[in-house]
């Protein structure tokens, strides 16, 4: 590290510090768990130990909010990011709702 | 000459907030006389039987292009032009929190606007499939008229102008509030703009995901509309975002009224947070009401209860807001000026539109009123009567501002009188047409309908000619208008305490509000932050970064169409697009462009502790997700409905989509590592994240692709709609990333040329978040067209 560097780097308050690198390590747990819960399931699936249905697709859905939620940082936001999360969440569950039930039956 | 020439780069160039709201304005209005004029044309059309003045294609190509205009081009921006110039004035800020970005806003939507206009000159005509564009009728198949691709490319145009424009008015009304500033002192015109922009962030996505499955429909002969039951995925897709966009032009419209009310009739509106709460209703209900516009569809009863019951439902808060609108005014000394006579006209039109639309609510009185034209009069009652005539009240209301001169008030009563009666006219009647079918050219005599129609024709001339009064009342007054103060309605939002026309940072100083009274603080008597702003209100980059996809898409429609000059027209587009963000790039590189409030002298709740750019991001994305989960539900759809039942599991190399899947998450975790060292003042840290993430980013894009290229190979291909669905997943995912990696490259460069000055840690913590949205929508992508 070179001595501007350092310096800029001294200027980054303790507290700041601590919880960004707090935020780096829980980054790469999720990768790893992410990873390694992507891996289960599809080799799962191919392999015929698992078959694709609900209980999967309660999967998909949680591993998805899990990335969304940890990568894009929203845990580590105030309550107004996460009420909008939860809001843009129930509007996307409204839309698939809405054209999985919402088929023709009659003519 | 050098100040015409001055004059005429401010307009071009300009960022300013008011620039921006008079360019918005003028260019509103002069799509209204368009669209009002073709409006005429099938009128005339219409007033007799078996009239021939309009053979049926112009006929059609009229409505279409009518109702288009006017819903997208016409009554919103113009409420959006007064959100331009008043919302920033209104909340004590110095501009929008995105000057630069509200610009290209406004630039998008002019060339989308001409884009679409643009098709009336193809050989075959423009679109005539009506404003819905209801599938299969808006295919290949059925409207060959290569117009039709450039309305499409204009409505796309038009949905990335909403976009920006939706981030930039959340992020401002959020955290450029003045200090002090609480959310509920905001003037109803600002939360109406706020609920407005809401329901923009969450519905426009759904158009445009279905307009991008259109496109690949049309473009690259995919069947995604044309497969059996494939309209269906169309209605959803458009009246999730079509029914909340009647309230999306109608809440600014709305939210405006009460304002004037209450100004005129020198009251404080009753029920101000039952109002703000109903509004609030109103927008939320709106995403769970839309399948009422397809009870004639065959979906199951059962689904069809919940929304009819949902659509009762929202007439309660509408309800609500009207009744305590007119409370509002008993025991006030109402003043019926022009502005108060068009705010009344509003809530009295209102009243019949809102009533008319409760019968529609039930599927058995629907069969029976659908598709005729009392539906058209319902709908024209709320958008354009409720809507118009308010707005129309701002305009009148706000001109003093504008101006600094008070328009002729006899001539603006005239215009209110004759407007009101010659819509009434106009409208009315189609009430009485309950048995006559909308979207026919002509009817025969024994029908009965001609002398209703000779009617309504005449009012529409009445209405739409009375229009050139209020045209030239405010043109002669610009100029010839008696000079008012500041405040010549007695009015108490924050626009009226500053000159008028405003100056070009609206407050010389630090406005603050202290128990509702704004006051304007300096700082050690010196006048704070306007040395900065000189001068930096200029940019050439919103134009031609609207320009250039402007060029290319009207090149590539033209292609489409077979028409000469194509080629040359796609080539100059695309370098006009490149240079365009090049130097978008290279000022942000050497920070030319400086525009910041101080934020300790903000109100930011509940967004406290968030920088705006990442504020902005969130935004963008929380739109975005509606966007993919449109995309995803169209192939969720046709793998459940349109007899498309091969699973990914049979058409992919899962194993390689796997990989790919990984590979854009850990491109995700470098990235978020690279924004973590950015905060940490690391510089090897973050170019060591930014560089691993673009190089796994880009193996991504190459392992997708070796995947998709083995799926073709084995002889699937878009005739196949689950196959259509999941490959415009996948390229619209991959444009994302690759949108995406030219920010990436650009802030390494930056960071390594000049470390990390101005905005670069907050901006690769916006770009950290972006990829944690790309890489949960691969997870997504992967678990549903792969693994099911």
């Amino acid at each position: 590290m070179g001595e501007g560097e350092a310096q800029g780097a001294q200027k980054v308050d303790y507290a700041v510090r601590l919880r960004e690198r707090r935020k780096l390590a829980w980054a790469v747990a999720v990768g790893f768990m992410s990873s390694a819960l992507l891996m289960v399931f599809t080799l799962g699936v191919v392999t015929g130990a698992l078959t694709t249905g609900a209980a999967l697709a309660v999967a998909v859905a949680v591993i998805t909010l899990f990335v969304a939620f940890m990568l894009m940082d929203i845990v580590w936001e105030g309550w107004g990011i996460q009420l909008f999360s939860v809001i843009t969440v129930i509007i996307v569950m409204l839309l698939m709702l809405n054209i999985i039930f919402g088929r023709q039956v009659m003519p | 000459m050098a100040h015409r020439v001055l004059q005429i780069k401010r307009w071009l160039f300009t960022t300013n907030h008011k620039d921006v709201g008079i360019l918005y304005l003028v260019t509103a209005l002069y799509f209204f006389v368009i669209a009002g004029t073709l409006a005429l044309l099938f009128r005339i059309q219409l007033s007799v039987p078996e009239n021939d003045f309009l053979p049926a294609g112009k006929f059609n190509q009229a409505v279409t292009n009518h109702g288009l205009l006017m819903v997208f081009w016409f009554i919103s921006p113009l409420g959006f032009a007064f959100a331009n110039y008043f919302v920033p004035i209104q909340l004590g800020a110095k501009d929008m929190a995105f000057p630069r970005l509200n610009a290209l806003s406004y630039w998008l939507l002019l060339f989308g606007g001409l884009l679409m206009l643009a098709g009336f000159f193809m050989p075959g005509g423009t679109a005539d499939f009506g404003w819905t564009a209801y599938a299969p009728l808006n295919t290949e198949t059925f409207t060959p008229n290569p117009g039709a691709n450039l309305v499409a490319f204009g409505l796309l145009m038009l949905i990335a102008s909403v976009t920006v424009g939706t981030v930039n008015f959340l992020v401002t009304i959020f955290q450029l509030r003045a200090k002090g500033y609480k959310m509920l002192g905001l003037p109803m015109f600002v939360w109406g703009i706020f609920f407005t922009v809401l329901m923009m962030l969450w519905a426009f996505p759904s158009l445009q995901a279905a307009l991008t499955l259109l496109a690949v429909d049309r473009i690259l002969g995919a069947n995604i509309f044309t497969a059996p039951k494939g309209g269906i995925i169309w209605d959803h897709l458009f009246w999730f975002f079509g029914h909340p966009e009647v309230y999306i032009v109608l809440f600014p419209g709305l939210a405006l009224a009460l304002d004037l009310i209450s100004v005129f009739s020198r009251r404080p509106l009753l029920g101000r947070k039952v109002i703000i709460g109903a509004l609030a209703a109103a927008a939320a209900l709106s995403f769970g009401v839309y399948a009422h516009h397809m009870f004639m569809t065959g979906v199951s009863l059962s689904y069809l209860k919940v929304h009819m019951f949902t659509t009762e439902l929202i007439s309660v808060p509408f309800g609500i807001i009207t009744i305590l609108a007119i409370l509002s005014m008993i025991g006030g000394a109402i003043r019926l000026s022009t502005p108060m006579l068009f705010a009344l006209g509003s809530i009295a039109v209102f009243i019949i539109g809102g009533f008319s639309g409760v019968f529609n609510s039930n599927p058995v009185l629907d069969i029976a009123n659908r598709g005729s034209y009392w539906v058209v009069a319902h709908f024209h009652y709320v958008m354009v009567g409720a809507a118009l005539f308010a707005l129309f009240g701002g305009l009148y209301y706000w001109f003093p501002k504008m101006t600094g001169r008070m328009y002729n008030e006899t001539l603006g009563k005239i215009h209110f009188i004759i407007s009101f009666i010659g819509f009434n006219i106009l409208y009315f009647p189609m009430f009485f047409l309950i048995d006559m079918p909308r979207r026919i050219y002509t009817y025969p005599e024994w029908t009965g309908w001609g002398p209703l129609n000779f009617i309504a024709t005449v009012g529409a001339f009445i209405f739409g000619l009375s229009h050139l009064i209020m045209f030239a009342n405010l043109l002669y007054s610009m100029k010839h208008g008696p000079r008012v103060d500041r405040n010549p309605w007695g009015a108490w939002s924050y626009e009226w305490m500053v000159e008028s026309p405003p100056p070009e940072y609206n407050f010389e100083g630090i406005p603050v509000v202290q128990g509702n009274r704004l006051m304007v603080v300096m700082a050690n008597g010196a006048k704070p932050h306007v040395e900065l702003h000189e001068g930096n209100h200029l940019s050439p980059w919103p134009l031609l970064i609207s320009l250039g996809p402007f060029l290319f898409l009207l090149g590539l429609g033209m292609w489409l169409g077979q028409v000469k000059f194509a080629l040359p027209l796609i080539v100059v587009g695309a370098i006009i697009s490149l240079y365009s963000v090049y130097g978008w790039f290279r000022d942000d590189f050497y920070e030319r462009f400086k525009f910041e409030e101080p934020p300790e002298y903000k109100e930011r709740w509940p967004f406290t502790s968030i920088h705006r750019v990442k504020l902005g991001m969130y935004f963008f994305l929380f739109g975005d997700a509606v966007f993919f989960a449109g995309l995803v539900g169209a192939y969720i759809f046709m793998r459940l409905e349109a007899g498309a039942t091969l699973s990914g599991l049979v058409t992919h190399n899962i194993l390689l989509g796997l990989l790919a899947t990984l590979l854009m998450l850990w491109s995700a975790v470098f990235m978020y590592i690279a924004a973590r060292g950015a905060k940490l003042g690391d510089k090897t840290l973050a170019l060591a994240g930014l560089s691993l993430s673009t190089v796994l980013s880009l193996a991504y894009v190459v392992v997708t692709g070796l995947d998709w290229a083995s799926v073709f190979a084995v002889g699937f291909t878009l005739a196949d709609p689950a196959i259509a669905t999941s490959a415009t997943t996948a390229l619209a995912h991959v444009l994302h990333l690759l949108a995406g990696l030219l920010v990436a490259l650009y802030l390494t460069l930056k960071i390594w040329v000049r470390g990390f000055t101005g905005h670069v840690p907050e901006t690769l913590d916006a770009l950290a978040v972006y990829w944690g949205f790309l890489a949960a929508i691969s997870v997504l992508v992967f678990g549903v067209t792969y693994v099911f």
